[in-house]
């Protein structure tokens, strides 16, 4: 009896804790989409269909998706919110994180969760065009250099990761894309900014950050690789976790080619937060 | 000099009369009466709900129904839960809105309750402060109202439209831990945003509670419609705002109705 008390006991703990670990462990996939138009602009032409982009996401699964160059209900877009349209697909939540006003929609990038958004924020990065108010991409000089050449922005969620049946876990992600022209300083700068938006170095709740950081200088991230692990790079495509040591990557990250319907790979990892 | 002297006592006679006869229309002072207007500011903010209990939406024509009606407004959508968001997703992509979302209890390792709330343009700042279990989020509701002056004997002189920047917090009480905690959570919901107005829904039988912590906490809380099931309630500080009534509408083709919380700002 007691051996048999003593080996159930022994079961209920395992099965426990790999319930928690689970409950804890995350997916986090990144895509730069190019707007969905393809690279042969035939999303362009066709409605910009999620049809494909959606298949791919769902073989991975995963718990998060950031997405960058994402467009949403602007007019070649007949006005649809994008985020919510791949969401409601996926049956996750959205959170659109606003670069820039464009063609009656906008412009920027977009965070989907499996998981309910307790908290969402943004902020653009400073930025000035040489053309003045209400302009957004295609800096010149002199700005181009100080400032890059598009209006760029950073946001996050805090998501309700259960661990239990009635308990969750607050996780951050962050999701930004960086600017593609100018000096590295710019992207350096963006980095900064980003740390001190989401609280980076200090970070409320253990957090993920995935994006288009347009650099695969690691040395030009340095605001990130000082408070942060870098999880998984692919050409400049980024996840990072912090704080330091918070997180470990559960296997291999994974690059996948696009084919058309991106000139960036999707990349994802499986990160778990480690026991106290 | 004698001319003069009438054109004088003219002269003052034609100016006592101007400045006595006539109404006085938005200034105080001078006239016949005292000529005292006030000017109250008062509009609503629309919370959609069944008040029983239960999910809003449970069909794909539900959500439909929702969007229709609430095209370019902003609503509180009272219970939208996890299960619901897929619908709720399908029906906001092509209606304009951008969701804020209110986490409530957790009820399953896979399932929460929850609400959302329907904006019409991204939005920078959506957070939530816990209670006890369950979450009241803040947003900014630009609240369509009118600002009305009245004369001294409470007629109106003049009405314009308007809309005001309101912060909102909004979340749904249907446990005693709930509302326990919700002394706290008014506090600090006031810490942050000192004329903030708390609009949700609580559990009929827990609002004379909740009542009791908010007036502790230095609110006072309203009790609008009573469903069978759950109560519309605000609670804010009177130094900044005041409950008028809240008049409710039915919506076509969902079984749940628009309740409109009108409330004047100062």
């Amino acid at each position: 009896m007691r051996t048999f008390l003593k080996t159930v006991s022994v079961l209920a703990l395992l099965l426990g804790s790999a319930y928690m670990a689970s409950a804890q462990t995350l997916t986090i996939f990144d895509w730069n989409v190019l707007s969905f138009e393809r690279r042969d602009k035939t999303g362009e032409t066709s409605g910009f269909p999620i049809t494909e982009h959606l298949a791919k996401i769902q073989a991975v699964n995963p718990d998060i998706i950031t997405f960058n160059e994402y467009e949403s209900a602007s007019d070649r877009m007949s006005n649809k919110e994008k985020a919510a349209e791949v969401a409601a697909s996926l049956g996750m939540y959205s959170y659109y994180i606003m670069s820039y006003p464009k063609s009656g929609g906008y412009y920027g990038n977009a965070i989907l969760s499996k998981y309910p958004i307790v908290n969402a924020g943004s902020v653009q990065f400073q930025y000035t065009n040489n053309m003045g108010e209400g302009h957004y991409d295609q800096n010149a000089e002199p700005f181009l250099s100080q400032w890059g050449s598009d209006q760029r922005s950073v946001g996050y969620v805090d998501i309700l990761v259960p661990v239990s049946a009635t308990e969750s876990t607050i996780v951050r992600v962050v999701c930004s894309h960086f600017d593609h022209k100018g000096p590295e300083t710019i992207r350096t700068n963006h980095a900064t900014w980003s740390v001190q938006f989401a609280s980076l170095d200090n970070p409320p709740y253990p957090t993920l950050m995935a994006g288009d950081l347009n650099t695969s200088n690691t040395s030009t991230l340095a605001p990130l690789e000082n408070v942060g692990d870098h999880v998984f790079v692919n050409w400049v495509d980024h996840i990072y976790s912090f704080p330091k040591g918070k997180w470990e990557r559960v296997g291999n990250g994974t690059a996948v080619s696009s084919g058309n319907l991106s000139d960036h790979s999707y990349i994802y990892a499986t990160v778990q937060l480690k026991a106290e | 000099m004698k001319h003069a002297t009438k054109l004088t006592l003219l002269l003052t006679a034609a100016f006592c009369l101007a400045a006595c006869g006539g109404k006085d229309n938005g200034s105080s002072g001078g006239g016949g009466g005292t000529g005292k207007t006030t000017v109250k500011a008062a509009g609503d903010i629309v919370l959609v709900s069944k008040l029983d209990g239960n999910p809003l939406i449970s069909t794909q024509a539900d959500a439909t129904a929702l969007a229709t009606f609430g095209k370019g407004k902003t609503i509180i959508l009272d219970r939208v839960d996890s299960g619901q968001m897929g619908m709720m997703n399908t029906a906001t992509c092509t209606n304009g809105w951008w969701l804020v979302h209110n986490p409530g209890k957790q009820v399953s390792s896979t399932a929460f309750q929850g609400s959302v709330i329907t904006l019409n343009a991204p939005y920078r700042d959506a957070h939530s402060l816990p209670s006890g279990g369950t979450w009241f989020t803040y947003f900014v509701d630009p609240v369509k109202g009118k600002v009305t002056t009245y004369d001294e004997s409470g007629n109106v002189v003049k009405e314009k439209d308007t809309e005001y920047q309101a912060n909102v917090y909004t979340g749904r009480l249907d446990a005693s831990a709930q509302v326990d905690a919700f002394g706290t959570t008014y506090s600090n919901i006031v810490k942050e945003k000192s004329n903030a107005i708390v609009v949700g829904t609580v559990k009929n039988d827990l609002y004379d509670a909740l009542a009791a912590k908010v007036t502790a906490a230095g609110g006072k809380t309203y009790k609008g419609t009573v469903g069978s099931a759950f109560t519309i309630f605000v609670a804010a500080p009177t130094r900044y705002w005041t409950f008028n009534e809240v008049k409710e509408a039915a919506i076509s083709g969902i079984s749940a109705k628009a309740y409109s919380v009108n409330v004047t700002w100062k």
